[in-house]
């Protein structure tokens, strides 16, 4: 998993992606419950199959990708050419690419989102049955990672996942795994298919705002608590979709980017929270199955009376994941419904609306679970306070959900300056050169262009434009 | 019309009548109305005789076409050869299922649709090429089989200009491969003589043998002696038999 | 010229040009005889056979790696100037980087193949002169196949291929399944040679030539003069007729039914032969038909361009059979239970994938030799890793075969209790077999696709090659549940009640050479590049 996030090379990328799963089927398989080998096998298709169209697009983009076309400058800031050579070996290696008879292809992130967003970048150029290959690759590539999110048309494997998986692995689920796919769309989808972003925007917040819904009504109708809690996953990850997809820096707004990198410093923090969030319920839920072995909602209730400190901590965390103000999972719901305003209005009220649809699954969950006069299921006798392992476990997490709830500036801190740097440039390349391309000139009323040359932007590293709720 | 002036007439077409045709006609017929014969039959030895009279017929087309050495080796292998072997083997082994073979209705219907219609795609695919590609002048007329005998030995004599294969190669190196399908023969026709069981053997799954006989009970007759002639049966045979 | 001037030309050619590089085959060929000879003196009688086969083995493949090795242009030394191409035996054969990769690859296979016919138990002592005469005899029409470069030495060399393994699938005498799955195999057999040879006669008929480069050209001119027709049937037929040939020994789809039930039938031996052996050498036969037919080695731009045709209609039938093989043999592998028949149709899912490449090969011949080059030598490649992955999992089939007495799927239950380290080992080959990273079975199927890929890229027949990489891409995904469903057996489910509990510890004589397999396998999913180099200069034949 670390390879994932720290892989620069797309084929490096692909194969940790890659190696990731199967230790992930024999965590579920093995350890798993009564049905863990149609979980673990479903899990392994839904994955390898979004992966597999993700290699496609590897594929594609890599023999589509040309470094000639690229300066000296950007061959040396995407490591193309290493930076730490002199002068005039740099200037060689830079002459030996440019001077090939032949197209050099390459894997590396940085530089195909240098080729990616060039003006006559040779993805916008090249055309597969009627699409560019930047929209088709942008798709795949989403595809691939929303299947590891999950939105909702792609969801099914993860309440199948989480409920026959043992505890530590939905937590392993909830707390990283998922977030694979947010990271995937936002570092590899965006800039190097930025023209299928603004393409697709639609469909990556539509996506979003149809799990969230879906989810959360989904979670509404469960019998079994685990199941509850997998489909508040998927809701909480549709505010991820929507914070990501809400490409409002369009002329417009006068490219206005704050907007947008608020959404997706949003969904960062959204990814974040609910990492710490939705890991606490599963364990929550992990420390009441392991006394009483069912997760039946319908036959909890009066776990306050019978174990005090394990149901207060618990009830926090569910707080914590509907979205309560001082807990960490309102930052990032409250930023990304924000942002969406600018995209579009409907969708920022559905978002909103979905926040009350949150409180009444986890509230009458709460109520069910741990208020109510007495505990009426079976194994009544083993529901023993809380271990103090248990409790290592589970105080941590409650600590960060408060802290990240009360200072969320300890996470923006760190996130901001990435974030807006590559909005930014995301931004002003819709500016000057998404417009400016002959076949969107028409559609879009293009504003006055003299305000900007092809340059980049000068790198920004303060973070503090909008972000700060 | 008196009987002088019919001969009169006669005569001339006689004399006009291509015998070349005629004859390709005929061995044409004859090798075709064989190869019917033989799918139609259901005896296995009146089969074999059929496909010996098919493929000789056929010998006679090698002949009209100025190929004298191809005929003769197609009536020295084919017929004199290896329709021998065959007819001495269906007669030696011919048991009593074996001796007619019968095809249900479907099975029949199925090849006939089948074998139609590959047919007529052929034929309209053979008879619709305007121009075959031809050897150039200079390589048909081989008359004697030396230059065939040569070109077998790597050197060809009727084509000296260059660019055109000697069979050295397949002359020797098919040699090699009827050396290891004899042994394969020999293997597959040798009876089965086992004193340590395989691992296979002992399969959960393994059906009964297909002619359960031990190794004392071998006929001493055809089988073994063929095994023991073979090249490598002879090797073990003494330690079998007992 | 006269005749003696003729003989004595034609003796050096032989003698001081095609024989050297005709070594390899020179070494199975005596072994075969040295075989038959010991067998037949008493004084080394006692000797196994297997050691003598393995010693032919071992030159042959000495030699092999010298003729790689010894190349202009080879990974080990300096780039050639010239086209690395010898007709030997005036135009019957090609000796070329391809050849001499090919032909290594088989005498490597059968350094592996001999030791685990000998640890695993079949041939027995009484028969296994036989079969390793079998067994030489058909490797040596395989290294034909390779290097042929003349129609009448491809049809020879496929019917020496296929012969002795007729009789090696019906090599376990007494069992009715192996016997029905001989005569199956020879029966689907010689019709496909029927039909192949009616083909090959159609094109030589129409071309006027048998030698491969000839009939290129000649097809160029043909093609180029317009269609007249007849003659385009006649060739379209012919074609269609050889491809029949050619699938029936790849097992493609739908010339592909004797495969399951031969593999069943047949010892598992047999079907670690005919799997990789055999298979390789019909994709060896079938990049080499297809690129010297449509774009033949140093052709001309103008005879490049009269082939194009030629082109499409190659890439779109190997592209349709691979299609058709790689769907069907994953849909088909499904509902097996016993494991010798799941294996059987994952050959021949595997057969479609390596046929995607030998398409995109023969699709990119004209517009781009270095990326044809690159197809080659993925299929090149993937041939290289398909041998030890198969090899593996056929040699572990065979070795819990002799422990567990069963070859059904259910049989395996619970095997990680008692032998974890074969558990594991068919845990690497069946995920390589899907390809995943970091396996061999990754890096090899990347590379086909990535080959299709650059086909699209540079928009070469681009909608079948968006198709075919489609189609190979939800493939990938489809495999995975029956290669999982053997390891979710052997390890999710309990041992079977009648289960007679001999473990098959990796610290034996056969666990150490299923360790020495499956070691490959991981070790070219990591380090591929020498294979690659290797691969990629043997895909280099044509340009």
């Amino acid at each position: 998993m670390l390879g994932v996030f720290m892989g620069l090379d797309f084929f490096l990328f692909y194969v940790f992606w890659e190696v990731m799963l199967l230790p992930m089927y024999f965590l579920i398989g093995i350890w798993g419950g009564s049905r863990r080998e149609y979980a673990a096998i479903k899990f392994f298709l839904y994955t390898l199959l979004g992966s597999v169209l993700m290699l496609i697009a590897i594929l594609m983009l890599y023999f589509t990708s040309d470094l000639r076309a690229l300066s000296e400058g950007q061959l040396v800031a995407s490591h193309v050419v290493s930076p730490g050579l002199d002068a005039a070996a740099r200037t060689a290696a830079v002459e030996a690419i440019r001077s090939a008879s032949a197209p050099v292809h390459t894997f590396n992130l940085l530089a195909l989102a240098e080729i990616g967003q060039l003006p006559d970048s040779p993805f916008a150029v090249a055309r597969v049955w009627g699409w560019s290959l930047e929209t088709l690759a942008f798709l795949l590539l989403l595809i691939g990672f929303v299947i590891k999110v999950p939105v909702v048309p792609v969801h099914t494997w993860l309440p199948d996942a989480h409920v026959e998986a043992p505890t530590p692995i939905s937590m392993i689920l909830a707390g990283v795994l998922l977030k694979l796919g947010g990271y995937g769309i936002l570092r590899i989808c965006y800039p190097i298919c930025p023209g299928g972003g603004i393409a697709l925007a639609w469909l990556v917040c539509g996506l979003g705002v149809v799990s969230m819904v879906y989810g959360a009504f989904a979670a509404l109708a469960q019998k079994d608590f685990k199941r509850m809690v997998a489909y508040s996953s998927v809701s909480h990850m549709g505010y991820v979709m929507l914070g990501l997809g809400v490409w409002s820096a369009v002329a417009g707004t006068q490219y206005a980017w704050d907007a947008w990198a608020q959404g997706v410093n949003g969904a960062m923090f959204q990814m974040l929270a609910h990492g710490i969030s939705s890991a606490g319920m599963f364990f929550m839920v992990g420390v009441l199955y392991d006394r009483v072995h069912h997760r039946n909602l319908e036959e909890f209730g009066g776990i306050f009376g019978r174990m005090p400190v394990y149901a207060g901590l618990a009830v926090t965390i569910f707080f914590a994941g509907l979205g309560l103000p001082g807990l960490c999972g309102f930052i990032g719901e409250v930023l990304v419904t924000l942002s969406s305003w600018k995209y579009s209005q409907t969708l920022a009220v559905i978002s909103a609306f979905t926040v009350i649809l949150t409180a009444a699954y986890i509230l009458w969950a709460i109520q069910r679970v741990y208020l109510g006069a007495e505990y009426k299921g079976p194994h009544g006798d083993h529901l023993t306070p809380i271990t103090r392992r248990e409790l290592a476990i589970a105080v941590p997490l409650v600590i960060l959900a408060i802290v990240f709830g009360v200072a969320p500036q300890t996470i923006f801190r760190t996130v901001t300056p990435t974030v807006n740097k590559q909005v930014k440039t995301l931004a002003e390349w819709t500016r000057v050169v998404h417009d400016a391309r002959p076949a969107n000139r028409g559609a879009i009323p293009a504003p006055a262009l003299s305000g900007g040359s092809a340059g980049r932007f000068p790198a920004d590293g303060v973070a503090s434009t909008g972000v700060t709720p | 019309m008196t009987g002088h002036s019919l001969l009169g007439a006669a005569l001339p077409m006689v004399a006009a009548i291509n015998w070349h045709s005629l004859f390709f006609l005929l061995f044409a017929s004859l090798a075709c109305g064989f190869a019917l014969a033989v799918v139609f039959t259901t005896n296995v030895v009146r089969m074999a005789l059929h496909l010996v009279l098919s493929l000789a017929a056929t010998a006679g087309l090698f002949f009209l076409a100025n190929a004298e050495f191809i005929g003769a080796m197609q009536l020295m292998i084919y017929v004199g050869g290896t329709l021998v072997l065959l007819v001495f083997g269906v007669m030696l082994t011919a048991q009593q299922p074996f001796v007619s073979i019968r095809t249900s209705a479907r099975d029949q219907v199925l090849a006939g649709v089948a074998g139609a219609a590959t047919l007529a795609v052929l034929l309209v695919a053979v008879l619709s090429v305007g121009r075959w590609g031809l050897p150039a002048s200079g390589e048909v007329d081989a008359p004697t089989a030396t230059p065939l005998g040569m070109a077998l030995l790597g050197v060809r004599v009727d084509a000296a200009g260059g660019g055109h294969s000697g069979f050295l190669l397949p002359f020797e190196i098919v040699s090699v491969h009827l050396l290891v399908v004899l042994v394969g023969a020999a293997y597959l026709a040798r009876a089965k003589r086992r004193r340590t069981p395989r691992p296979v053997d002992v399969l959960a799954s393994a059906d009964p043998p297909l002619a359960p006989r031990p190794a004392v009970a071998v006929p001493g007759g055809v089988t073994r002696g063929a095994s023991r002639s073979a090249l490598v049966g002879s090797g073990d045979a003494a330690g079998g038999g007992a | 010229m006269n005749l003696g001037s003729l003989l004595t030309s034609s003796l050096s050619d032989t003698l001081q040009v095609s024989l050297p590089l005709f070594r390899p085959e020179l070494c199975l060929a005596a072994t075969v005889v040295l075989l038959l000879v010991c067998r037949m003196l008493p004084v080394v009688r006692w000797l196994d056979s297997a050691w003598i086969a393995l010693g032919g083995a071992v030159f042959a493949a000495a030699y092999a790696w010298a003729d790689l090795r010894g190349l202009p242009g080879s990974p080990w030394l300096p780039a050639a100037t010239a086209l690395n191409r010898h007709e030997l035996f005036t135009g019957l054969l090609v000796f070329d980087p391809f050849t001499a990769y090919i032909r290594l690859l088989l005498a490597g296979f059968l350094l592996l193949y001999i030791p685990f016919t000998k640890i695993s138990g079949i041939p027995g002592r009484e028969e296994e002169t036989d079969f390793h005469v079998l067994l030489l005899g058909a490797v040596l029409g395989m290294c034909l196949m390779a290097s042929a470069n003349h129609m009448l030495t491809v049809f020879m060399a496929v019917e020496m291929a296929s012969v002795p393994s007729y009789a090696l699938a019906g090599f376990l005498k007494g069992r009715k399944a192996s016997s029905e799955a001989a005569l199956k195999y020879a029966v689907y057999g010689a019709g496909a040679a029927g039909i192949m040879l009616y083909g090959i006669s159609l094109l030589v008929g129409v071309l006027g030539s048998f030698h491969l480069p000839t009939m290129a050209a000649r097809l160029s001119t043909v093609l180029a003069a317009g269609s007249t027709g007849g003659v385009t049937t006649a060739l379209v037929l012919g074609g269609l007729m050889l491809a029949v040939g050619l699938a029936f020994k790849l097992s493609a789809v739908p010339f592909h039914f004797w495969c399951p039930d031969v593999f069943e039938g047949a010892a598992a031996e047999v079907g670690a032969f005919l799997s990789v052996a055999s298979k390789a050498a019909a994709v060896a036969l079938a990049v080499r038909l297809g690129c010297t037919l449509t774009a033949p080695p140093l052709a001309d731009p103008a005879q490049l361009a009269g082939l194009a045709d030629a082109r499409f209609y190659g890439a779109h039938l190997v592209g349709l059979l691979a299609a058709l093989s790689c769907t069907l043999g994953n849909l088909a592998a499904y509902g097996q239970t016993n494991i010798k028949r799941m294996l059987a149709y994952s050959t021949i899912a595997h057969a479609g994938y390596l046929m995607m490449g030998v398409a995109a090969a023969i699709a990119l011949g004209g517009t781009d030799r270095a990326a044809s080059r690159d197809a080659v030598a993925a299929v090149a490649f993937y041939l290289g890793a398909y041998l030890f992955m198969n090899l593996a999992a056929f040699a572990i089939v065979a070795l819990l075969r002799n422990t567990l007495r069963s070859e059904e799927i259910a049989a395996y239950g619970g095997l990680i209790q008692s032998s974890p380290g074969v558990v594991v080992a068919m845990g690497l080959v069946l995920v390589s077999l899907i390809g995943l990273p970091p396996l061999a079975g990754f890096t090899a199927k990347f590379l086909v696709f990535a080959s299709v890929a650059q086909a699209i890229a540079l928009g070469v027949e681009k909608p079948l090659m968006i198709v075919l990489l489609a189609v190979g891409g939800l493939n990938t995904v489809f495999s995975l549940v029956y290669y999982l469903r053997v390891l979710g057996v052997m390890i999710f489910n309990p041992p079977p009640a009648d289960r007679v509990n001999e473990p098959l510890p990796l610290v034996s004589l056969p666990g150490a050479f299923v360790t020495g397999l499956v070691a490959p396998v991981v070790v070219l999913g990591v380090f591929f590049a020498g294979l690659y180099a290797c691969a990629q200069f043997a895909g280099g034949f044509a340009s």
